[in-house]
């Protein structure tokens, strides 16, 4: 295997694993309320902007610095379904799908004014620190992020199908009112749907400061790309997201790499397109129909 | 009851937008006829560009400050009118054409990016004002609009800079190109092609990337593994310090020859100065206290008022203001004056460079090349290029 390839299978990991996790932050939401959150990718932007106050401005370690980022992500959570999805949650869903596409320009602005146009360059908990593996010089934030991410997706797996609370958040998505009849708070799960939402934005938006920069504009890019992964991995699949987010994060670096720089967007777009064309539930999805 | 309420709740609203939008477009109209010449600047000042736009907003308030403090201009004060045209060409497009109707000015400075531009030339062709703008895109010189007026560098001679001190200035014979997909990149490119050919050296790979990528490791692996001894790198800020963060990482350690972009001080300061060890740039201009004593006042009144260094990209706008000012000052409001007075432009100095305009409405003619002083990050002069 040649350091090229071994180079660019753990950048391709690592970019694919920060599209798995905000991927699954959309499958959550959308899992539960039914909608898809088109301010996911400023809800990214915010959890690496708060890192880069709590971890640059205010000069925290980072393990606090983290630690409260993530706090006021998932409080960020909290108050974006207070103010926007409850307010909306009976209208029809383009109505709230809109509001997030609103409150996502309102989110990018805010962060503009809050946080100012120059981008930032967060610290890493490894520094710059490159690893030698069989002569490739890997990235040791990369394998960092690669780590985390997927400890994040087995937690979050663990949460979902082994607790009982993660039960009654599949009973809510699977069918609201007959959860709400069995005596499941609706209202909490979903409150808890968005915490968890923030929680994993949040923690992509940390992972990739210090690989990417911070900027105000980083969200959108990352979100195409996770809302591309989970319509190849499947919409409502938690491996999906999973395979998804791999599979788009290798085929940008091993395309650009063996095929094509200049059309290697053009190749995960028409993967997804080649899907949304033959398997529209993507690879793990099941049909709507089969969900009844 | 409800619905009365909603009724209400909802008139009260549409009231509200209207009379705030009667009293923006009447206090608009008002200034344009009331002792004050007004003139529209269409600049980013939110959305990915707006690192540049800030710089750009920054320059012409405080051009603005200056010459109104001075006497204004043709005996009027002078009120510049900031539109945000984000990073949409309709947006652009549009709000030329709210300035056009609200203010009817005697001038307007366009934005600072090629395609925002391109979208907008066909609209100043029809309202027939004079304008200026900083997009480097050959193109838009190429269409020969005799109403656009362009005060950096156009990107053939930054292209052209980067290509002869990769060869000429540091010898190197197999260069690697890589380049941001888009207005900027591509023509850049193509042309460094043809300038390292030309001196007799050979382009071993060109690579491309997307504007909003954020790794771009593959790209510089191939063109590793292409032989390159040198890089010339056709970037923006964010995306330029991004591959010279990823040639570090990647243990690749050849000279890199890098735009404009990469070079001003907000994203010189995303790059640690190791990272910064093998770099070569080309600016905009030379924008140094040395320079002398009116540079050495512009930057430390920009750094005083806005607590950031001046770059040369929004700069030019301060200079485009000043030239605006003499223009007016000698021929006043009238349009087809100001276009011939901008035609005839030859010599004027300003804090980022001398202006002078040729028959494709270029006014600056020159690059300035620096290399990093060790162990910082600041820029060592080297030389100049002309066109």
């Amino acid at each position: 295997m040649s350091q090229q390839f071994i180079q660019l299978v753990v950048s391709g990991l690592a970019v694919g694993s920060v599209y798995a996790l905000v991927g699954l932050a959309f499958i959550m939401v959308n899992e539960a309320t039914g909608v898809v959150n088109f301010a996911t990718g400023q809800m990214v932007t915010i959890g690496c902007f708060l890192a880069v106050t709590t971890g640059l401005q205010m000069n925290l370690p980072l393990a606090p610095a983290y630690v409260l980022a993530l706090a006021a992500m998932a409080l960020f959570g909290v108050a974006f379904y207070a103010i926007v999805f409850r307010p909306l949650q009976d209208r029809p869903v383009v109505t709230v799908i809109i509001g997030t596409v609103m409150i996502g320009i309102v989110i990018q602005n805010a962060a503009l004014i809050t946080w100012g146009s120059v981008p930032f360059r967060p610290r890493s908990p490894f520094g710059r620190q490159v690893i030698d593996v069989f002569g490739a010089a890997l990235s040791a934030h990369a394998l960092f992020v690669i780590v985390v991410s997927f400890l994040m997706i087995g937690l979050l797996y663990l949460f979902i199908y082994r607790t009982a609370i993660g039960a009654r958040m599949r009973a809510v998505a699977q069918d609201r009112d007959a959860a709400r009849l069995m005596g499941i708070s609706v209202d909490r799960m979903f409150v808890l749907t968005w915490i968890i939402a923030g929680l994993l934005t949040g923690a992509a938006g940390i992972l990739v400061g210090p690989m990417w920069f911070a900027d105000v504009n980083m969200g959108d890019p990352i979100a195409l790309k996770a809302f591309a992964a989970i319509i190849i991995g499947g919409f409502s699949s938690v491996p999906g997201a999973i395979v998804g987010g791999v599979l788009v994060g290798l085929a940008e670096m091993l395309g650009a790499a063996y095929i094509s720089s200049t059309y290697k967007d053009g190749l995960v777009f028409l993967v997804m397109i080649l899907f949304l064309l033959v398997r529209p539930e993507g690879i793990f999805g099941e049909r709507i129909g089969q969900r009844a | 009851m409800q619905s009365k309420r909603g009724f209400g709740r909802r008139k009260a609203i549409a009231g509200a937008a209207a009379a705030t939008a009667g009293i923006t477009i009447w206090s608009q109209r008002l200034s344009a006829q009331s002792g004050e010449i007004a003139v529209g600047a269409m600049v980013p000042v939110t959305g990915p560009f707006n690192v540049s736009g800030q710089q750009y907003h920054f320059s012409l308030q405080m051009a603005q400050d200056e010459i109104n403090a001075k006497g204004g201009v043709a005996g009027k004060k002078l009120k510049i009118v900031f539109e945000d045209v984000k990073d949409s060409n309709s947006v652009a497009v549009n709000a030329y054409l709210k300035v056009v109707r609200d203010l009817n000015p005697p001038f307007v400075f366009l934005s600072s990016y090629t395609t925002q531009n391109l979208a907008t030339e066909p609209e100043v062709t029809k309202a027939q004002i004079p304008c200026v703008y900083a997009g480097g895109g050959d193109a838009l010189h190429l269409k020969k609009n005799p109403w656009m007026f362009r005060i950096r560098p156009y990107d053939g001679l930054q292209a052209l800079a980067l290509a002869k001190h990769a060869t000429e200035g540091l010898g190197k014979k197999k260069i690697g190109i890589i380049y941001v997909q888009n207005d900027f990149g591509q023509p850049g490119a193509i042309s460094a092609d043809k300038v390292v050919k030309a001196a007799g050296a050979q382009v071993v790979g060109m690579e491309a990337y997307a504007f909003t990528d954020n790794d771009m490791s593959a790209q510089l692996q191939k063109l590793k593994n292409a032989g390159a001894d040198c890089l010339i790198c056709i970037s923006y800020g964010k995306d330029g310090a991004l591959i010279l963060k990823l040639l570090k990482e990647m243990n690749i350690d050849i000279p890199v020859v890098i735009s404009s972009g990469v070079m001003v001080p907000a994203a010189r300061n995303l790059i640690a100065p190791d990272e910064l060890a093998r770099v070569n740039g080309v600016m905009d201009a030379y924008l140094a206290a040395e320079r002398g004593p009116e540079v050495a006042a512009y930057i430390k009144t920009f750094k005083d008022r806005f607590k950031i260094e001046p770059d040369p990209f929004g700069s030019c706008y301060y200079d485009a203001a000043w030239i605006l000012k003499q223009t007016l000052d000698k021929v006043g409001p009238d349009r087809t004056k100001i276009r011939d007075e901008l035609k005839a432009v030859k010599g004027f100095k300003g804090v980022t460079n001398a202006f002078s305009t040729d028959a494709d409405g270029n006014m600056v003619h020159s690059l300035a090349v620096f290399s990093i002083k060790p162990g910082t990050r600041d820029p060592v002069f080297i030389r100049t290029i002309a066109s």
